[in-house]
């Protein structure tokens, strides 16, 4: 027998061929690395590179820097201003970089920032400038010239993105101060003396002040100042960019300047950091202090920009990205794996919490938190007591993320989801999996659901962005007094006490349902569990979602008679149109808010009207209901178990 | 030759048991559906050392009967609802008279060979076991172990907050 060529397709144990789960875990490996340098990251991501590298002088240990960083929305704008001054006559080195790269957006700006200061003829200055877009990467040349004083830089990748863009935003900001005794310059801003600079932005030739923050709704404003030194030799332009957008851009631009060096100056993380935490726009930002990116590391953004694109579905896009950063480091896609986790700890799925830096967030960060610690483990879960029969645990993740889709469905039961995080550590990584949350985002708020923008993650945009309920019901209890007959002995005034419920069921495809009932909830509930019940009285419509609010328009169900009057038997003439009969049409607006500490369990009555439509005539009739507290008060959410028993069919 | 009247393939599972399997059933594998002529004209079996025989079998047996039995398309068809009905019961049963063991075997087969309607019962299965359950409920069935710090449980706990009852 050839026992030989028995072909072993699947064979497990062969280490060298990657199975399309090995595939998997692998991207996802490199994807989480990435992270962990990326203070954020989104699908509309922003990336700042902080650089700054300083050089100490001789007697103080820190030379001060500060970069501020400010991104608003797609398209950013960022502009960063450094300075250091110099206490001693001794010359402080610094050098600041500060690259910019603002990607991905058609209306992306690009906005280099370069501050160069060098005191002395013999330092130098490195502007260095990232930009990358679209797969694109650039390098900012700069030039700088070292005549006596005066540094000079200028961004050309700027240039070159600008181009790229038709609507682009930069902003270049060079604030250069050194302060010299001989030198005054008359910047308010900045240090007393400041050291010639000059530099250019995109050919436009301008200087900006810095220390400018503008926010503007719609506005993007850069705008950095320069310091301008006033040397006899050189002119200085001291120009302002702003640039409308559609989108609002708002890029501000600190200067912070530390007279003194014994001052403490906030370091660049943490200008960066709470820089980042200010906007809903997510940025990335690499700090590395002291550190010009190199070469590798470029690759390495270019190859995990590639993976995310590949993980995406957009294999061309991707494989841009990769050829791009073959281009820069042949041996990228090795270093990225050896550096990697186990196989199984690469399927992990990516956090849904944007990771930050490893050490100090950590608590912050569930999910890279129990990836880290699953390092060691090959399976998603242990088993509490011994078992020699498969456990669950022998499923890889994605199996398990299926099956959490299934448990999710498209009915939406969220809570179940969450109760699954609960359960142990491996669940809770499948659980928060950022595939399912953007699945459960895009069946919740449909072809409106747009992009992350300013929540973090599709689980955090789900959790705050308003939206109803849909595992449940949302209910309000109605009761007034209402007098009764007199009685034959007038002892008694009887009077009544009506109590009525009012249900409304959200579906995530759109439909609602609502209904009046003075039958005890639990009847009702019931008949609300599918979209097909046909009850007395019961009001069936869609509804939309609007900021906050939730607008819908409803209808009658038609009841089992006047379906029958509905169908007219064939070749029977059409029946006499009864003069009353008419059909009504129910408008409902309401706002959706929390109550106490439950997200969109509560809504709020904001309009309620009815149009009827006299089918004789043709004569349409409005009428609003008078909304108040006590005959419409809010209704408040509840879970119904029942409703989210079974699953049918997988989240897609 | 009439031995090759039913054309037939040959997988060799992890105890080393070959199996003869008709090729209309072998069609549903959808992994081995680009090498299937390639199997038909070898004699030498396809070794998955990843599935154990108890397993084929069953999922030999769940192809056998869903043969033929194809998911009706959308109707609203009395008929076809009841024989909906019933294979979907029986495909209740059939996953789950062995217990959860042997379902998560067949998870990982039909997983591992692209059975896409067995993996979606089967997995139906799972989430129904799922639903409606407590986290420590959910340890329970499965048998999983805990392994939260009391720190962790706590800060996931208030993760989860914002849909608590």
């Amino acid at each position: 027998m050839e026992e030989d060529y028995i072909p072993s397709l699947f064979d497990k144990d062969d280490e060298e061929g990657y199975g399309p789960t090995d595939l998997l875990g692998q991207l996802e490996n490199f994807r989480q690395q990435w992270k962990q340098e990326l203070m954020k990251k989104h699908n509309d991501t922003n990336d700042s590179n902080t650089n700054a590298n300083q050089t100490p002088t001789v007697e103080e240990e820190t030379p001060t820097v500060e970069e501020e960083l400010m991104k608003k929305h797609n398209d950013t704008n960022i502009a960063n201003a450094n300075q250091t001054p110099t206490v001693e006559e001794e010359t402080p080195t610094v050098e600041e970089e500060v690259s910019r790269v603002n990607e991905k957006h058609n209306d992306t700006n690009d906005s280099n920032t370069n501050a160069n200061q060098t005191p002395t003829v013999e330092e130098e200055t490195n502007a260095y400038s990232n930009s990358r877009g679209r797969g694109k990467q650039s390098n900012a040349n700069q030039t700088h010239y070292s005549r006596g004083r005066d540094t000079y830089s200028r961004g050309r990748g700027k240039q070159e993105l600008m181009k790229k863009h038709n609507d682009t935003n930069d902003s270049n900001t060079n604030a250069n101060q050194t302060p010299t005794v001989e030198e005054e310059s008359n910047d308010a801003n900045q240090t007393p003396t400041v050291e010639d600079t000059y530099s250019r932005g995109r050919g436009k030739q301008e200087l900006r002040k810095t220390g400018v923050n503008e926010k503007h709704n719609d506005t993007n404003d850069s705008n950095t100042n320069a310091n301008q030194t006033p040397t006899v030799e050189e002119e200085e332009e001291v120009s302002r960019v702003n640039e409308k957008h559609n989108d609002t851009n708002d890029s501000n631009t600190n200067a912070n300047q530390t007279p003194t060096v014994e001052e403490e100056t906030p370091t660049v993380e943490e200008e960066v950091s709470r820089v980042n935490e200010k906007h809903n726009d997510t940025n990335d930002s690499n700090t590395n202090a002291n550190q010009t990116p190199t070469v590798e590391e470029e690759a390495k953004f270019l190859f995990y920009k590639g993976m995310k694109l590949e993980q995406s579905g957009h294999l061309y896009e991707a494989i841009k990205y990769y050829r791009e950063a073959t281009h820069l480091d042949s041996e990228i896609e090795f270093k990225c794996y050896s550096s990697g986790k186990s196989p199984r700890e690469r399927q992990e799925s990516e956090s849904s919490v944007g990771s930050i830096d490893q050490d100090e967030i950590l608590d912050d960060d569930l999910v890279t938190h129990f990836q880290k610690l699953q390092i060691d483990h090959r399976k998603i879960c242990q088993q509490q007591f011994e078992q020699n029969a498969t456990h669950i645990s022998v499923l890889p993740v994605e199996l398990l993320i299926y099956i959490f889709k299934w448990v999710v469905s498209p009915d939406l039961d969220i809570k179940q989801l969450e109760i699954l995080s609960e359960v142990s550590r491996g669940f809770h990584i499948c659980a928060r999996d950022d595939g399912i949350w953007r699945q459960i985002c895009s069946r919740t708020w449909g072809p409106n659901t747009g992009k992350l923008r300013k929540y973090v993650s599709w689980r955090n945009m789900f959790i705050n962005r308003p939206h109803v309920l849909f595992n449940g019901c949302y209910i309000s209890r109605t009761s007034y007094m209402r007098v009764g007959e007199k009685s034959l002995d007038s002892f008694y005034k009887p009077w009544h006490l009506v109590e009525y419920f009012r249900y409304m069921r959200f579906f995530p495809d759109g439909v609602m349902l609502m209904i009046s009932s003075s039958e005890d909830p639990y009847t009702t509930l019931s008949k609300l569990r599918s979209q097909s019940t046909r009850e007395q009285g019961l009001l069936i419509g869609r509804y939309r979602f609007n900021g906050d609010r939730i607008t819908s328009v409803l209808k009658r169900v038609k009841t089992k008679d006047s379906t029958l009057n509905y169908y007219p038997r064939k070749r029977q003439p059409r029946q006499q149109i009864d003069p009353n009969e008419m059909e009504q049409t129910f408008q409902v607006e309401m706002e959706i808010q929390n109550h106490k500490d439950r997200c969109h369990a509560k809504l709020v009555w904001l309009h309620y009207s009815v149009t009827t439509c006299y089918k004789a005539t043709g004569q349409l009739n409005e009428t609003d209901f008078e909304l108040n507290n006590k005959n419409y008060p809010p209704l408040l959410f509840s879970r119904v178990l029942s409703y989210t028993a079974e699953s049918e069919s997988p989240l897609e | 030759m009439y031995k090759k009247i039913v054309p037939q393939i040959k997988l060799e599972t992890y105890e080393k048991e070959v199996f003869e399997i008709d090729l209309d059933i072998a069609k549903k594998f959808g992994k081995l559906v680009p090498v299937l002529q390639e199997l038909l004209n070898d004699d030498k079996p396809l070794t998955i050392k990843t599935i154990n025989s108890g397993t084929l079998k069953k999922i030999i047996t769940w192809c056998t009967y869903h043969k033929g039995r194809s998911p009706p398309p959308e109707d609203d068809d009395n008929r076809m609802k009841h024989s909906t009905e019933e294979v979907s019961s029986w495909d209740d049963k059939f996953l789950q008279e062995d217990g959860q063991a042997a379902l998560f075997d067949l998870i990982s087969a039909a997983h591992t060979l692209d059975i896409d309607g067995l993996l979606d019962v089967a997995c139906k299965v799972v989430a129904t076991m799922i639903k409606g359950k407590a986290p420590e409920e959910i340890r329970k069935v499965f048998n999983i172990k805990n392994d939260f710090t009391q720190q962790e449980e706590d800060q996931v706990r208030k993760e989860n907050d914002w849909c608590e009852d």
